[in-house]
């Protein structure tokens, strides 16, 4: 299975809301709903993240699509992930559905070229 | 009114006829391996690094270039005050080659640096309508409104809780399950996670949190707790805190019906 499979494997069963086994039983965070419409919190978005930050640098090109998903969910995890990754932390609201300020264009171009920089 | 989007520099040599026409690409001209100008001359079919760049100060010190004062601008239609707004030039001779340069290098009239401010600032701690057999939690919700006019600016303005938690399950199925984050530490909230979408150069800020535990059995003796604090800080003075409510601590303890205490609580 390439990368590219196993992070659009994780965003597909996520929006279907089939989590991962949960490593603790601890909540915290705000909630929001996956587009399955299964309520989450942000610490379960994290440790579904988790799965995608172990693969590396190498996942980052098949995560930065997920950003402009509608879903404030879906992308939270893409955004969680890169940050985790990639050590940058662009400004980006998580669940600010339009984005007239085009704060995840440019996040994205800030992910982008960390990316080529360590290619 | 005219839109200020860019006023070219006004130097001698940037009227220089050599540079005030364009030199298009010629079909003779070859590009030379590695030379990045020819790359981009026939790349793009004009060769950019001949248009002369000056630092903005040095033209303002040749007297060619004055910024438009501040009374002059307006902001854009939304009147949000962040990177990459669009400036109003709204003085009637804007834009013109000699607009504020009349009888000599126009003053800078000092622009006061905003701050962040707060109008008012609320954590609501109350029992989480999810609780259940399974699910021992708590919520709290952020309500802050920030100040924005001449002297401050939202964008300034940014969200921190510091928080801990300690869980422990004395008796019952998941008996020996223990966690503990304690001392408090910063849990990575900021004004990113604005659950309405706002953006930083709005004047709302609202947000929650749902800490607990799920996946509990109903006969599992809790023994939870978890303390926090929220702060609003000013990101142009050093990330000073304005303002701070808590330390809270509440906690959920027993079997189902579990026993909650610390809320509701308003500060």
């Amino acid at each position: 299975m390439t990368v590219q499979d196993t992070v659009n494997d994780v965003f597909h069963r996520l929006a279907a809301g089939d989590l991962a086994e949960p490593v603790s039983p601890i909540r915290e965070g705000w909630e929001t709903d996956l587009p399955s419409g299964r309520t989450v919190a942000r610490s379960t978005l994290q440790e579904e993240a988790g799965l995608l930050v172990v693969l590396g640098s190498a996942a980052v090109p098949y995560l930065l699509s997920w950003i402009m998903n509608d879903n404030a969910a879906l992308r939270y995890v893409a955004i969680y992930a890169l940050e985790r990754i990639t050590g940058e932390k662009p400004y980006l609201p998580y669940f600010a559905q339009a984005d007239p300020e085009g704060h995840r264009t440019r996040a994205i171009e800030v992910w982008r070229a960390w990316y080529e920089a360590g290619k | 009114m005219r839109t200020f989007v860019h006023k070219a520099p006004q130097t001698a040599e940037a009227f220089h006829p050599v540079h005030r026409q364009p030199r298009m690409l010629q079909t003779h001209d070859k590009a030379i391996p590695g030379d990045t100008a020819s790359s981009e001359a026939a790349r793009w079919g004009y060769d950019f690094s001949r248009i002369p760049i000056y630092p903005r100060a040095e033209i303002a010190e040749a007297g060619h270039y004055a910024p438009p004062s501040a009374k002059d601008k307006s902001l854009d239609a939304n009147g949000d005050d962040d990177g990459g707004i669009v400036v109003h030039d709204q003085s009637p001779d804007a834009g013109t080659p000699d607009a504020g340069t009349k009888g000599g290098a126009a003053p800078v009239a000092p622009v006061a640096a905003k701050k962040a401010g707060v109008q008012s600032f609320e954590v609501k701690w109350t029992e989480n309508p999810a609780m259940s057999a399974t699910n021992a939690r708590v919520r709290l919700d952020y309500t802050v409104k920030f100040k924005k006019d001449a002297a401050f600016d939202p964008a300034l303005a940014e969200f921190r809780q510091n928080a801990f938690h300690k869980l422990e399950v004395t008796a019952g199925p998941h008996k020996g399950l223990k966690d503990d984050n304690s001392p408090l530490h910063d849990d990575n909230y900021s004004r990113a996670d604005d659950t309405a979408g706002n953006a930083k150069t709005d004047t709302n800020f609202v947000c929650n949190d749902n800490p607990g535990a799920s996946g509990l059995d109903k006969d599992d003796v809790l023994d939870y707790s978890f303390t926090a604090e929220q702060m609003i800080i000013d990101t142009s003075d050093a990330n000073k805190q304005i303002e701070k409510k808590g330390p809270h601590t509440v906690t959920i303890k027993g079997k189902h019906l579990r026993t909650v205490t610390g809320v509701p609580k308003t500060f």
